[in-house]
């Protein structure tokens, strides 16, 4: 995303402008795609000289879990490469951890954009919060999720999927579309998916 | 794609051709009168009846409509249609939560799985097809899907009530192109702009499959989604082609009951099926368009009389040729479309076969074959005995 000429909006004019839209983050209509993000908010975006830049200074001043969730989504859906920065980052940040899993993790995957990225660095970060067993609500769906299942199923996303024998004790709904789907991961899954990435991050 | 041998500047008739009023005029009989050798001597009649035995009527009607520009190439050119008859055995099983079962159209067969989910609130579905050979010449085949989701009422309903964004993809049936806001392509299957695989299926030579799992998780009522999936040719002689499509999809009704719909197996897109990709097509160019981007073409061409393109023609285009061989990610999308009033799979050939002549140019242009995306789609809107040929270009 990069502005156009003459159409410029400050961070402050477009966070402005994004809340003039009820709701932005929405449901997606697809189990591998389960958010969506108004076009209004995204084509305001467009016209943020350094998009990136934007989304990090307004990230240290919002406080509406909601809203900052919004905040990382238009960042994932970036191809610029400091989009992982700012991601990595979130990762430090209770509030935005599960979020930034879920949008570390479904890079590159259909409808989200191909990122330069050191596949390696993703998954040193992302590994530390495999076994977090701290509870998430979904902020559309209204579910909860663990964290740890988030960063497991980002890791296997990024890492990729053939890697992990244990995925086929589930469906094939959640272990094709692992890391894009909201993860259900039944305890013997989370298990075994545990025990498999941690061997594969010791290999590394 | 295969080679095409066009005349220069060459018109033909479709419809009054005195080869084809030939052909057409030839008893079926003919052989037994006249005798194998008669057919031996004359190598059109022997493909005519080999194509016959092979395909059909149906095939051969076309065949005869298309002659003799492509007379070399028709067998190549155009998908072939297998009887009913030599189809395999459709093995279906359809209960309330789950239908599954393989079923065959002219094309190939589909093989399909689809149950209701978990939540109730949508399915979980496995679509393969597998296309018939000889009858179909491919050497990649993807999956466009359109879909129409629908509130209460059956009204339809736009993901995340983005009226802005879907009421422009939407021809006004509510059935549109099932893509994502970010993505540049029709392809449910296929990133056109990395040419790889997408995580929701494969795409191969002679088959392609899919999975889904649509959902309306966060409204409750009366809602549902209707799908209409079909397998096109990316690449291969039959490059263009739709192969018929599978219906599937599911409802809550006001009472709360969930039904999955039966699935079926179709011949053809419906009308409303190609005005969301024409619809899809135009719309991805604007959002996706640049300062230099060139503005859409359209070209008036017969499809009543085979012909190469005019020189005003080829300088209508000239623009987008001189900007996609420079632009490694754009792409350009063919689609010609006709009203089908003077038959329907006859102006459907010849409106393909004007996409393609043009498709033959731009690549003689110096385009990548596999930059170009050809199509033909029915439309009531063009005029009688025309195809309007619309040339977009979409940087993805």
């Amino acid at each position: 995303m990069s502005a156009e000429a003459g159409n410029e909006l400050s961070p402050a004019g477009f966070w402005r402008a994004a809340h003039e839209v009820e709701r932005p983050l929405g449901e997606g209509e697809h189990g591998w795609y389960p958010y969506d993000l108004r076009s209004e908010v995204v084509d305001a975006a467009r016209r943020l000289a350094d998009p990136p830049a934007a989304y990090r200074e307004l990230l240290a001043a919002e406080r509406d879990p909601y809203w900052r969730e919004i905040l990382l989504f238009l960042a994932a859906f970036s191809a610029d490469p400091r989009a992982d920065d700012l991601l990595i980052a979130a990762l430090g940040d209770a509030q935005l951890r599960p979020r930034a899993l879920y949008l570390l993790g479904v890079a590159g995957t259909k409808g989200w954009p191909h990122r330069e990225r050191d596949a390696g660095r993703i998954l040193r970060a992302i590994a530390p919060y495999v076994d977090d067993s701290t509870p998430y609500e979904d902020v559309v769906h209204g579910t909860t999720v663990e964290v740890g299942d988030l960063a497991r199923a980002a890791f296997v996303r990024v890492a990729g999927p053939d890697r992990f024998p244990s995925l086929r004790m589930l469906p094939w709904s959640q272990a094709d579309f692992i890391g894009l789907a909201i993860p259900q991961l039944p305890p013997a899954v989370r298990g075994a998916l545990s025990a498999e990435i941690h061997a594969y991050a010791g290999e590394r | 794609m295969p080679s095409r041998q066009i005349e220069p500047e060459r018109d033909v008739d479709r419809s009054t051709q005195p080869a084809a009023e030939s052909l057409r005029s030839r008893p079926t009989a003919f052989q037994q009168t006249a005798g194998n050798a008669a057919v031996a001597r004359d190598p059109a009649l022997s493909q005519l009846l080999a194509l016959q035995a092979g395909a059909g009527n149906a095939a051969v009607s076309r065949l005869i409509q298309r002659s003799p520009v492509d007379e070399l190439e028709t067998g190549e050119q155009e998908k072939s249609r297998r009887p009913i008859a030599t189809r395999p055995a459709d093995a279906i099983a359809h209960a309330a939560a789950s239908k599954t079962g393989k079923a065959s159209n002219a094309y190939g067969t589909f093989t399909y799985q689809i149950t209701k989910n978990a939540g109730a609130n949508g399915c979980d579905a496995t679509i393969a097809f597998d296309a018939f050979a000889p009858e179909i010449q491919s050497t990649k085949i993807t999956i466009i899907q359109a879909v129409r989701s629908s509130k209460a009422g059956g009204a339809t309903f736009y993901p995340n009530n983005d009226t802005a964004y879907y009421s422009l993809l939407d021809p006004g049936t509510g059935q549109r192109t099932d893509a994502l806001k970010s993505e540049t392509d029709p392809f449910y299957n296929y990133e056109d702009k990395t040419k790889t695989d997408e995580s929701t299926g494969t795409t191969g030579a002679s088959g392609t499959t899919m999975s889904d799992g649509p959902a309306l998780r966060t409204f409750a009522g009366e809602r549902g989604q209707a799908f209409e999936t079909a397998p096109f040719v990316l690449a291969g002689a039959d490059e263009g082609e739709f192969l018929g499509t599978i219906t599937w999809g599911w409802d809550i009704d006001a009472s709360g009951t969930f039904t999955l719909h039966d699935p079926g197996v179709h011949d053809t897109i419906t009308t409303g099926f190609g005005a969301a990709l024409v619809k899809f097509i135009a719309r991805k160019h604007d959002i996706a368009k640049t300062g230099t981007t060139p503005a859409p073409v359209l070209l008036d061409m017969p499809v009543d009389v085979c012909r190469n393109l005019t020189a005003a023609e080829k300088l209508a285009v000239k623009a987008t040729a001189d900007y996609v061989k420079a632009h490694a990610d754009a792409r350009v999308w063919i689609v010609a479309r006709y009203n089908g009033k003077g038959g329907k799979d006859i102006e459907l050939a010849s409106a393909l076969d004007n996409g393609r002549t043009l498709q033959q140019h731009l690549v003689g242009l110096g385009i990548a074959d596999s930059s170009i995306h050809v199509t033909a789609v029915e439309d009531a809107s063009v005029k009688n005995r025309s195809s309007a040929v619309d040339v977009t270009v979409i940087d993805t």
